[in-house]
This record gives C-alpha cells, sequence and structure tokens, in this order.
C-alpha cells in the first residue's frame, strides 16, 4: 500500500518549550491510524506540524513522496492533506451550506457542478446536514457541529484526513454515530489519521494505532495488538480487562470514601 | 525591579537626565515650545492608551475633555481670579464628572457607535463654546490667560511650565504603570479577551470602562488646563476634532500596549510636525504624517514602543528554564459539613425561547447543599442553555432562579459571580493575553479590597494585596495539578490541561456553587478518573456542584442526583441507579 504521511524523526513546541522530541509516524492508503495519548503528550502539537502550522525544528515529513515541512498550509491543504480541529472551528454566522462551500475554496478544478457534486456526497455521508442545510452554524447541536465540519475539510477533497478529537463533548449515541461515519469514509476509500482520547472507540475501528507519551512515540502496533497491550490497557482502557461499569464503581468508592472521612465543620 | 542591574532602570535614568537637561541644552523659545507641547499632548494620550489600548473602548472625541479642562481654567483664572493649580484640579473634577455621567450610558456601545457617540460630545461641546459667547469669548475666545502657578508659586517662564509639564507627564505614567501592574490592568485584559468570562468571574465590565474612561477624560483635562497656560489664551480651535486625531494617531504609531507608547507617539507626531514646519513644508504635514503613520506601522505593527520590547526581549532572551516554580502546597482540604439537607439552588418553571424554538421549556429541579448534581441529555438538549441562564448569562423567559434563598435570575453575570457562583466553559475562555497564574489571579476580583484611586496611586496596601493574589493563583494550580505552568502562556498547554487552568480561576473565586460545563471532554479514561478525584476534593471543601457531563460512568461514579433533559424538558431525575433504568432516558439519551 502506498505510504501516503511520512512522518520522521520531527520535534516542534511553542517558544522555549519542546513538546514533540523526534517522533516518527506513517499513515497508509485507505487506513485508519489511532493516535493515542494523554493530554500534554503531543497529539495535537503533531497534527499541527503536519499541517505546516507549526514548524517542524528538526527531522522531515513528507505526503504521497513529496517534503511538505516547508511548504505553507494552503499549499499543504491543495496537496490533499485536511484537518478537522478540535474545537470544530465552524463560521458560526454562516449556514451549514455555507461552511461546506468555503471548503472547496482553492481546489483545483472545481467548477460549479463539481462543487455541487462534492456537497451532494457530504449531504449522502451525513444525511442530518442535508435537513440542516440553511440552520446556522452557531445553532447546531454539538454532533451536528462535528458533522459539519468533518463535511467541510471532505469538500477540499484530501486524500488524508486529520481528525482531532471527533467526539469531544458529544453524547454516547452521537458518538456511536460519528464513529460510524468514520468508517464509511474510509470503506469510501478514505484514509483517516484519527486522534481520540476515546481509546476503546478509536481502536475499535482503526487498523493501526500509536501511542505517544511526552512528545515521544512509546508503542506501536496493529490494533489489535494494542487492546491486548497490558500497557495500553492501565493507562488508556482504564486497566486490565476493565469496563465502563468497573470505572464507575471506583469513582463511586472514591466518594464513598471522601463523604466517610470529612470532618464536619460549622458551615459559612 | 533591581536598580543596579536591569538595563530598563538606566535607560530610565537616561531619559530623566535628558529631560532634565533639555532646556538647559536646547535654549532656543522654539525648541522649548515644541517640548511643552509633546508633554501635554503626552498626558492625554497616556490616558488615551488606558481606554483604548487597554480597556478596548474606541472613544475617540478624547479632545472634548481637552476643552473642558481649558475653558475650566482659562474661566476660573480669568473671571474668578482662582489660582492656575487650584482651577485646574477643579476642571479636571468637572471633566472627570461629565465622563462619569456620559460614560455609563455611551460605554454601552460597541466599536464605531461609541467612537461616533465620542465624537458627537466633542462636537457639541465644541458649539456650546462657539455659540454662548458672552462666556466663552465665542469664536475669538479667551486671551489673556495669566501664566500657571501653584498655590501662589509664580511659574515664571516657558522653562519652569517645562519642568511642571514634565511632572505632569511623569505623574500620569506613574499611574498608568500602576494601573497596568495591578488588578485592574489584568481585569481590563481579560475583558478584551473574553468579556464573557470576565463577567463570569465577577469583573464588571460596565464599572472598568467607566473608570478607565473617568481616568483618561481627568488627563485629557490637565493636558488642556497645561495648554491653555502655555497658549495664554483658549479658543474652540485649539482642541479641535484635529487634535482628537492627533491624539489617535499618536497612540497607535507609539504603541497601544504599552503606557510608554503614549508618550513616544506624542514625541513622535509633535516632532515630526515641528520638523515639517522647520524644513518649511508645512503644507505636506499632512501627505508625510500619514505615510510615516503607514511605514511606522508596518515595520512595528505593535507600535513604537511594540517594537522596542521585542527588540529588548530578543537582545535579553536568556536560555534559562522558565518553569523552576517551586511546588507549592495546595490549600488544605478543610472539610466542610456534607450532610446539610437544605438547597443551595432552586430552578422553578425556567423557560427560554430562541425565536419559535423553545431551548428550555419550564424546567425545575432544585440542588441540595453539598451535593453534586448532574445534568445530563443529549446534544442540544438544553443543558448548557440552563448553566447559562443560572450564570446570568442569558435572561429567562420565564420562571426563577433563587440561589441561598434570594432571586438572582434578574442579576448580570458579574453580580452572580460575587454572589458565590462560578463556572467553566465547555469551549473554554481563558484569557490568552495573559499567563496562566495570571488567569487564576484574575478570579481572585470577587474578594479585592483596594479601589481603583487606591491602584493609581499604588498605595502600600496594592502591593500586599497583589502577592496575596499571585499565592492563592499558585495555591488553586497546585490544588488542581498545573503547580508548575503558572508562567506558561494557556495556548501552549494541551486542552486538557487549559481545562483545568479554567477550573483552577473558578476555584480562585472560593464559590458556594460550582457550575462543570462537560469538564471531562478532552480527557481520558486515567484523567477522567483524575478529575473525579478532583471533583470529590473540591466538594469536600464544601462546594456545591452542578455538573453537565457526557462521560455516563463520571455521572454515575459521582452524583448524588441527577436531572435528564431532552429538546428542552426535564424528563426525569433521581438518584443515579433510578434514572439509568428509565426508559425515556436510555431511548433518549444511553442507548440500549
Amino acid at each position: 500500500m502506498e505510504t501516503l504521511l511520512d512522518i520522521a524523526n520531527v520535534s516542534a513546541g511553542y517558544g522555549r518549550i519542546e513538546v514533540l522530541h523526534g517522533v516518527s509516524l506513517n499513515v497508509r492508503a485507505g487506513e485508519i491510524v489511532a493516535l493515542l495519548g494523554a493530554n500534554g503528550a503531543g497529539k495535537t502539537t503533531l497534527l499541527s506540524t503536519a499541517m505546516g502550522l507549526l514548524p517542524a525544528r528538526t527531522g522531515a515529513i513528507s505526503f504521497a513522496e513529496t517534503p511538505i515541512q516547508r511548504l505553507d498550509t494552503a499549499a499543504i491543504v491543495r496537496l490533499g492533506l485536511a484537518l478537522v480541529p478540535e474545537r470544530r472551528e465552524l463560521f458560526g454566522a454562516m449556514n451549514v451550506e455555507e461552511n461546506l462551500l468555503l471548503g472547496a475554496y482553492g481546489v483545483a478544478g472545481g467548477g460549479p457542478a463539481s462543487r455541487r457534486a462534492d456537497l451532494e456526497a457530504q449531504y449522502e455521508l451525513f444525511p442530518r446536514l442535508k435537513e440542516r442545510r440553511r440552520q446556522l452554524a452557531h445553532s447546531l447541536s454539538g454532533g451536528e457541529q462535528q458533522m459539519a465540519a468533518i463535511a467541510r475539510a471532505l469538500m477540499a477533497r484530501p486524500r488524508l484526513l486529520l481528525l482531532d478529537e471527533p467526539s469531544l463533548g458529544l453524547a454516547p449515541l452521537i458518538i456511536e454515530q460519528i464513529v460510524q461515519c468514520i468508517v464509511d469514509m474510509r470503506d469510501r476509500g478514505g484514509t483517516i489519521l484519527l486522534v481520540e482520547q476515546n481509546a476503546r472507540a478509536a481502536l475499535g475501528i482503526a487498523d493501526r494505532g500509536y501511542v505517544i507519551e511526552n512528545g515521544r512515540i512509546a508503542l506501536s502496533g496493529t490494533a489489535s495488538e494494542l487492546l491486548a497491550d497490558p500497557a495500553v490497557q492501565d493507562a488508556y482502557l482504564g486497566g486490565q480487562g476493565s469496563t465502563a461499569r468497573a470505572m464507575e464503581e471506583r469513582i463511586r468508592a472514591r466518594a464513598a470514601y471522601y463523604a466517610a472521612t470529612a470532618k464536619p465543620v460549622a458551615r459559612r | 525591579m533591581d536598580l543596579g542591574r536591569d538595563p530598563r532602570a538606566g535607560i530610565l535614568v537616561a531619559l530623566l537626565f535628558a529631560i532634565a537637561l533639555y532646556p538647559l541644552l536646547l535654549r532656543s523659545d522654539y525648541a522649548l515650545g515644541a517640548a511643552i507641547t509633546v508633554g501635554t499632548m503626552a498626558i492625554a494620550t497616556v490616558g488615551f492608551v488606558l481606554l483604548l489600548g487597554y480597556a478596548r473602548q474606541l472613544a475617540i472625541g478624547q479632545a472634548a475633555f481637552c476643552t473642558i479642562g481649558g475653558y475650566g481654567s482659562a474661566l476660573l483664572v480669568i473671571r474668578a481670579q482662582w489660582d492656575p493649580f487650584v482651577a485646574m484640579i477643579a476642571a479636571m473634577g468637572v471633566s472627570m464628572t461629565v465622563a462619569y455621567l456620559v460614560g455609563r450610558p455611551i460605554l454601552k456601545l460597541h466599536g464605531f457607535v461609541l467612537a461616533m457617540a465620542s465624537l458627537a460630545l466633542q462636537l457639541i461641546l465644541g458649539f456650546v463654546a462657539t455659540e454662548w459667547s458672552e462666556l466663552t469669548g465665542g469664536a475669538i475666545g479667551l486671551s489673556g490667560v495669566p501664566r500657571f502657578a501653584i498655590l501662589g508659586w509664580q511659574v515664571g517662564g516657558d522653562r519652569a511650565l517645562f519642568y511642571v509639564v514634565w511632572c505632569a507627564v511623569a505623574l500620569a505614567v506613574l499611574a498608568g504603570l500602576n494601573v497596568d501592574r495591578s488588578r485592574i490592568g489584568r481585569e481590563l485584559r481579560a475583558i478584551a479577551s473574553s468579556e464573557r468570562a470576565a463577567s463570569s468571574i465577577g469583573i464588571d465590565l460596565g464599572q472598568a470602562k467607566v473608570q478607565m474612561f473617568v481616568l483618561s477624560a481627568g488627563m485629557a483635562s490637565i493636558a488642556g488646563s497645561l495648554t491653555v497656560h502655555y497658549l495664554r489664551l483658549m479658543e474652540p480651535g485649539v482642541f479641535g476634532f484635529q487634535y482628537s486625531l492627533n491624539i489617535i494617531t499618536a497612540v497607535v504609531i507609539g504603541g497601544l500596549g504599552s503606557i510608554w507608547g503614549g508618550v513616544l507617539g506624542a514625541g513622535i507626531i509633535i516632532g515630526l510636525r515641528e520638523a515639517l514646519r522647520l524644513t518649511s513644508q508645512p503644507s505636506f504635514e499632512g501627505v508625510v504624517m500619514g505615510a510615516l503613520t503607514i511605514v511606522i506601522l508596518l515595520l512595528f505593527p505593535r507600535g513604537v514602543a511594540g517594537g522596542i520590547a521585542d527588540l529588548y526581549r530578543i537582545a535579553t532572551r536568556r536560555v534559562s528554564d522558565a518553569t523552576e516554580k517551586r511546588a507549592t502546597a495546595a490549600p488544605g482540604d478543610a472539610f466542610r459539613d456534607l450532610a446539610g439537607d437544605d438547597s443551595i439552588l432552586t430552578l422553578d418553571r425556567v423557560a427560554r425561547r430562541f425565536g419559535n424554538l423553545v431551548a428550555v421549556d419550564k424546567v425545575g429541579f432544585t440542588v441540595a447543599r453539598g451535593s453534586i448534581t448532574a445534568l445530563i441529555g443529549p446534544n442540544g438538549a438544553g443543558k448548557t442553555t440552563l448553566l447559562n441562564m443560572i450564570s446570568g448569562d442569558q435572561p429567562l423567559n420565564g420562571g426563577e432562579i433563587r440561589f441561598n434563598g434570594a432571586r438572582i435570575d434578574r442579576l448580570s453575570a458579574h453580580r452572580v459571580a460575587r454572589r458565590g457562583i462560578a463556572r467553566t466553559f465547555q469551549n473554554l475562555e481563558l484569557f490568552d493575553t495573559m499567563t496562566v497564574a495570571e488567569n487564576v489571579m484574575c478570579g481572585r476580583t470577587r474578594h479585592a479590597g483596594t479601589n481603583v484611586a487606591a491602584i493609581v496611586a499604588r498605595l502600600p496596601g496594592v502591593g500586599r494585596e497583589e502577592r496575596k493574589m499571585s499565592e492563592e493563583a499558585e495555591r488553586w494550580l497546585a490544588f488542581v495539578g498545573l503547580g508548575d505552568a503558572g508562567a506558561r502562556w494557556p495556548n501552549t498547554l494541551a486542552f486538557g490541561h487549559q481545562r483545568l487552568v479554567e477550573l483552577a480561576r473558578s476555584l480562585a473565586l472560593e464559590p458556594d456553587l460550582l457550575l462543570l460545563d462537560e469538564p471531562a471532554s478532552g480527557l481520558n479514561d486515567s484523567e477522567t478518573e483524575q478529575l473525579a478525584d478532583l471533583i470529590l476534593r473540591i466538594r469536600a471543601r464544601g462546594i456545591t456542584i452542578l455538573l453537565v457531563e457526557h462521560d455516563i460512568r463520571l455521572v454515575m461514579g459521582l452524583a448524588d442526583h441527577v436531572v435528564v433533559m431532552n429538546h428542552g424538558e426535564k424528563i426525569a431525575e433521581g438518584a443515579p441507579a433510578m434514572v439509568r433504568a428509565d426508559k425515556l432516558v436510555l431511548s433518549a439519551y444511553l442507548g440500549a
């Protein structure tokens, strides 16, 4: 399979603070690759560096064999890389369709007819957006906003989509829908690099995954290897053999402990 | 500031020497006059930096207050034979009173509308000055203004006036710097960064803006009075629209972000004008000034003062460790009575509509004191809208909200915060223009005891309060587990850590009730468990928590009471186990 994104030994950071220390990672065409890690590990920084939003201080980044670490973001988008940022960043005062059309900005050879076709393709993937096409972006619910952000990115016809925490702030039922959409995109030939805190959901649909810790790749492998890895289970899946119920029980036990040890003092 | 080592102290001393020696070295009346003009304008521009640069209020009719100062001084001195210094102070009082009365209504306006309103004030004053000729001498004005004097001490000659003016500049700069490095300076930057977050931590937006408007009006008035004593006359044209324009140009060129920018800008503007006059090209003044403004702004987008600050930072860049903060002890977990069974918050038939859409439909529930109450439901169910109504961010269309027994549903956000309700935001509202520690310090506004006058004069208590605020901020950062992040900028932290900064900022209010809007979003499982522990430690301090959250494990594990909303309506409430078994909740939210 063709390697689309190849990140080799990249360091990057903000001011004097270096966040990434020699990270290497690759994504092949047709894959879903999950990137896992704690807050502050450098996941978003890695995506920003790939998109040219932040300079790589060392190392090389190439996309479909083209070196891109010196290119600006607009040029990288034209090559076929698109990012859906953590906070979605829709244009709130515009309606859904206008937001989507702006995603097609700068797409080569995009006449009105092909733009219309792209738009219909997104509506097919996200029927909910078609219902809401005339609604202002800021009045959408969280899940609809996430769908609109993904659809807008797809309007640029990316060969690789970088998704930063698509489940952020979404209700359980909606997360399932978004996860299904990501699988649908891959089944239609898309390639996705998925940053996600919900490690169980991410590894459930990914082909491969990387674990980043303190700015370094600590582990990598197929999704099933990572799911079975004791270290991954401890750090990201709530302990070995853990379930959602077990975590809830642990939290409840802590609450009971605090309640039992609380020393009554005078109320204000 | 260590006077021996800091190069900035050297620059300051050199500057003071240069000013002191200026009239002795350049003996021409012309040079002296130019320097007095720079000085008087600098007093006005320093005030304008506070208003435009810090409070971000585009009230551009500053010359209106110069006009009041000018006429006030001229009339009181000529007609009533007042001492010029006393007259100047009296005129300043009038200007500040007018600014206060006018400021309350017009500072509610924003952007260009505010600009037009403030300009209208200037035009009205100019019109009155011209038409009320028996008082002001009409278009001819008032001549025969005597030389300046301070309580009987005659300021004989322009050289003496030069020193008086520059002493006034020094006082204005000092006042400006005192505001800059105080809680008010931080609060102004907070307002400029996010008005919503600023009011959520108890900062009174209206008051902060009016304070700067009044302060800048006072400074403009002094500039007006001193100018009149230099010119020895006052007429409507002295402080016309052109003067307002010069003040604006000066602060933009000099640098809006710094008090020094005001002084520099005044020097550049007047210096350029005089240089053009010397080369007998006054007719090109407008063209050259315009072109130079553009060139300077292209070279230094943050003005000359901003450019100098950048150069200084580059020149003194040290490779030191920015995060060598000592670990500070977290505030001791003072346990409070958690067994209280009375309610801290009561919602009764609360409703909110957006056009035809009913976002919240007659929702009522109570939050028990000392409890963790969770509010859950699908995206778009109205949970955040409800939080916004409790925190005073959005008005109600019906119903009422009581906090500690008193109605709060008509209070503005900063009043609600001051009563003791703090909140965090789903999409984070941190102040990006200040460090993490300063963000948290802003949360202490509710407990600040110093007023604006004390801060301008930097009375001894102000420094003490600053240090105490700083210590408090460090303690709360340590409490949430970010003890080493105080010196960093919020936008360099990971999303989940930014959430913790926001939490520390809300905790710094020491609220009775804390509203958390999806605190676990962006956290992985182990971080979510740490958050659960943090929430329990917050509750152990006697703070009641109302939690909006999608992570059902966190909700079910933590909450004493769960309220479920769907399509703006409350569909269930009760103990976690009860809610989990509810068929309606399962189909609307949890899924099978």
